[in-house]
């Protein structure tokens, strides 16, 4: 029997799952469904394109990942594998959890952002950025100051021009030992995101899953010496907001993708203030950091 | 490679696609998979230049249109002109 798991507030059910889902009743509907079947190999005709992503003629999205396998993902929750010969069932997991469930977003209308949530104002305010720059360890700074946890990894929202919500999210930030152990918290208590890997799902205080509303936006895309917030305007953070996108090269590298991607942007950054933020270098810098960032927002 | 002078012949980049967003403009650099912003002058700019125009002509036409010493103009407007070239959103032709 087919397994139902939850994670990030979407729910999973199939032949292969993202580990960490919190396993739910199989009558349940499910958001995603994944079967291990046969999946084509990206056309030989088509233009040379991105090396794993392919867009087929027919709105299919093609992600080849040598030595994992291919996944075949189509109207924003279906997505059919076929696994590598020996292939990690945790590396295809977790691929299910990031770019994938980023392109099923923008399937969805979606925007997909590398971030994190946290209850802001009646709202939410996402941290967004670059990989890697500290966003999930700067968003459990604020959650250790009392702020809920909303979501972390993949962040959905939705955009139109009545206004931009966020509309999945689980109190967990996933945090690296060595942030977990700078913010006091033993990582040994939390799982492990794959064995090996000093990566931790840590689970936070947060707000019952409801849409809400985007109250602001705080881009992270680089460190320096000293923090820095800037108050961008619409233009300048939807420019900023497209390197904070989860699988980008799937959904936006042809002219109408990239056409439908900047409408959405323009709605958003329209009906929530965004700012440009810039990490302190050093981990003990993010204190300073995140009071720079209340500050910028009127806390 | 051509340099930017007052008689240089500036054209916009017929492979980006852009979107106007209140006063400014977002390009998309389809070749280089990058995004760009212009504020309200550069969206001016970005605007005038749907017809090709000499660097002079361009100038000439907003310090008949903006407040400011002519020559100020000019040179702020070589400052963004160069860094469009760079972003490749314009090219460049001697006349």
């Amino acid at each position: 029997m087919r397994k139902t798991v939850e994670l990030g507030g979407w729910r999973y059910c199939g032949d292969i799952l993202p580990p960490g889902g919190v396993a739910v009743e199989t009558d349940a509907p499910a958001d995603i469904t994944v079967t291990v079947t046969a999946v084509p190999a990206a056309p030989e005709d088509s233009s040379p394109g991105h090396p794993l992503w392919r867009n087929l003629t027919d709105g299919r999205i093609l992600l080849s990942v040598p030595g994992i396998g291919r996944f075949c993902l189509s109207g924003g929750d279906r997505v059919d594998v076929e696994p590598a010969a020996g292939a990690d069932p945790v590396s295809l997991g977790l691929l299910l959890s990031g770019p994938v469930l980023a392109v099923l977003n923008r399937q969805r209308g979606l925007l997909p952002f590398d971030g994190a949530a946290l209850g802001l104002n009646g709202g939410a305010l996402l941290i967004v950025g670059a990989s890697g720059v500290g966003k999930s360890t700067l968003a459990a700074v604020l959650a250790q100051q009392g702020w809920p946890v909303l979501a972390d990894g993949v962040v959905s929202v939705s955009s139109r021009k009545d206004g931009a919500e966020l509309i999945r999210g689980a109190p967990c930030l996933r945090l690296w030992r060595r942030s977990a152990r700078m913010l006091g918290l033993n990582p040994e208590e939390y799982p492990p995101l794959r064995p090996g890997v000093p990566r931790f799902d840590t689970q936070w205080d947060g707000l019952p899953p409801r849409p809400r509303p985007i109250t602001g936006i705080a881009i992270l895309l680089n460190r320096a010496a000293r923090p820095e917030c800037e108050r961008l305007s619409p233009g300048q953070a939807v420019a900023c907001l497209t390197r904070a996108l989860w699988s980008r090269p799937a959904y936006a590298e042809d002219r109408p993708g990239a056409a439908a991607l900047i409408t959405d942007l323009a709605a958003l950054t329209s009906s929530a203030p965004c700012w440009r933020l810039t990490l302190a270098e050093d981990l003990g810098g993010l204190t300073p950091t995140a009071d720079l960032l209340k500050q910028s927002i009127g806390l | 490679m051509t340099e930017l002078s007052t008689g240089t012949i500036l054209e916009r980049n017929r492979d980006m696609l852009f979107s106007h967003i209140d006063h400014e403009v977002v390009i998309f650099h389809m070749m280089k998979g990058a995004y760009f912003s212009l504020d309200e002058v550069g969206a001016d700019i970005w605007s005038r230049l749907d017809t090709p125009m000499t660097v002079a002509a361009l100038c000439d036409s907003l310090t008949a249109d903006y407040d400011g010493d002519g020559a100020e103009i000019e040179r702020d407007v070589l400052v963004l002109l160069a860094d469009m070239k760079d972003a490749g959103l314009v090219i460049l032709h001697q006349p």
